[in-house]
């Protein structure tokens, strides 16, 4: 179930290599065949911190709430949607999958 | 042109070539042959000349690729594979002959290799070692395990020393604009393959190195990379600086890689980051005409 409700975990799936570089990241497949080499992809500061914190065990709704901290309470519903569809993007690429 | 051993240096690594039941076709190698002292980075291949080239072997297909057909060659699949009982790895071409080969395979590890070949005729002449395309993946393999990639791209050295390296899909330039800096007096250190090396002997500093090419002759030169150009077609010339991590993805989509697990990946994304963040990376939007020559110049001048 890759359900995205505030509660939700993820993890890094095995079909991807995340490499942070500066502020920034570069995500990379794991693959056995030159097809996927497009799927090859980098993700701005914003992003890469996303993936640091869920990857760092916080929740979505944990995730957002740092956000806000950051960009101000006036940008929630900006952060909310932007976050929700880079989340939403990473789990249909198979960056990412909930945890159990 | 004809030897049955030859000692060349590729990227900055010797190849030793011998070959004990024919002569080698030397003359794309030559121009990199090596004479004096030894080297602590050598990589000895044994070539042999086999009336067909063993397929039926006990390994691990680690990665699968495909190049589409050419006027050259027909249609070309290989596969990587590694052999569990002796740790080697093992690249066989299965289809795709060229106008000298009809399969080629090479088993290999970082310093030693057989390159098995079996020619399309066989009047008992010298075999050309330079089997296209698998000796560019093995060349690719080897180079991993070295801090160092090929890249589909034509690198230029500048009036001034800088070096301009210019990646991109087929027929969308690379030749044309290394040709125009070339009429502006840059040297075109290669126009369509190009190895990279960033390993703590180079300071830190992306070196771009030519390599022989299978079907002209091709010297030995290098240039240090200060700019990576990601280039596209464009009514007009535009240039727009790309930050680090865009430079990295671009360039993986580029390298020739064999990203078959995680362990792989990593090594080759390091290198690409290694060579990206070394360098400046650029998305370059040209049209085929002198002025982009200038275009590029003066961004690199006010860096």
């Amino acid at each position: 179930m890759n359900e995205i409700t505030p509660t939700a975990k993820f993890r890094m799936t095995d079909r991807y290599v995340m490499a942070h570089v500066g502020t920034e990241a570069v995500l990379a497949p794991v693959s056995a065949s030159t097809a996927d080499m497009s799927k090859i992809t980098s993700v701005n500061s914003t992003g890469a911190e996303i993936l640091d914190m869920l990857m760092a065990g916080h929740d979505l709704g944990g995730t957002v709430a740092r956000l806000v901290e950051l960009y101000g309470e006036e940008n929630r519903k900006a952060v909310e949607r932007d976050a929700m569809a880079f989340v939403g993007k990473m789990l249909s690429q198979g960056v990412i999958e909930t945890t159990e | 042109m004809i030897a049955n051993c030859l000692t060349v240096e590729i990227a900055g690594i010797t190849f030793r070539f011998h070959c004990q039941e024919r002569d080698l076709d030397c003359a794309q190698l030559r121009p990199f042959e090596k004479r004096g002292e030894e080297s602590d980075d050598q990589v000895d291949i044994e070539v042999r000349s086999e009336d067909s080239v063993a397929t039926d072997v006990d390994g691990e297909v680690l990665f699968t690729a495909r190049k589409e057909a050419t006027t050259e060659n027909e249609e070309a699949e290989w596969d990587l594979l590694r052999i569990a009982s002796t740790g080697e790895e093992m690249i066989i071409q299965r289809s795709g002959a060229t106008h000298n080969i009809r399969c080629a395979s090479i088993r290999f590890t970082a310093h030693r290799a057989t390159l098995a070949i079996t020619p399309v005729r066989d009047p008992g002449g010298a075999i050309n070692p330079l089997a296209y395309p698998i000796f560019n993946i093995f060349l690719s393999r080897i180079l991993s395990y070295r801090h160092g990639f090929l890249i589909h791209s034509s690198v230029v050295k500048d009036t001034d020393g800088r070096g301009y390296l210019f990646t991109a899909k087929s027929g969308t330039g690379k030749s044309t604009i290394a040709h125009l800096f070339e009429g502006e007096g840059a040297t075109i250190v290669n126009d369509d393959m190009i190895a990279v090396r960033t390993s703590p002997a180079h300071k830190g500093k992306a070196t771009a190195y030519s390599i022989p090419m299978p079907y002209y002759t091709q010297q030995p030169l290098t240039a240090e990379l200060s700019g990576i150009f990601f280039i596209s077609q464009s009514p007009t010339n535009r240039i727009e600086r790309l930050s680090d991590a865009e430079a990295t993805a671009r360039l993986l989509s580029n390298m020739i890689h064999q990203p078959y697990d995680k362990t792989a990946t990593a090594t080759t994304v390091a290198d690409a980051i290694r060579c990206a963040t070394s360098t400046t990376g650029y998305a370059l939007g040209f049209k085929p005409d002198g002025e982009v020559v200038e275009t590029v110049r003066m961004v690199m001048r006010q860096k």
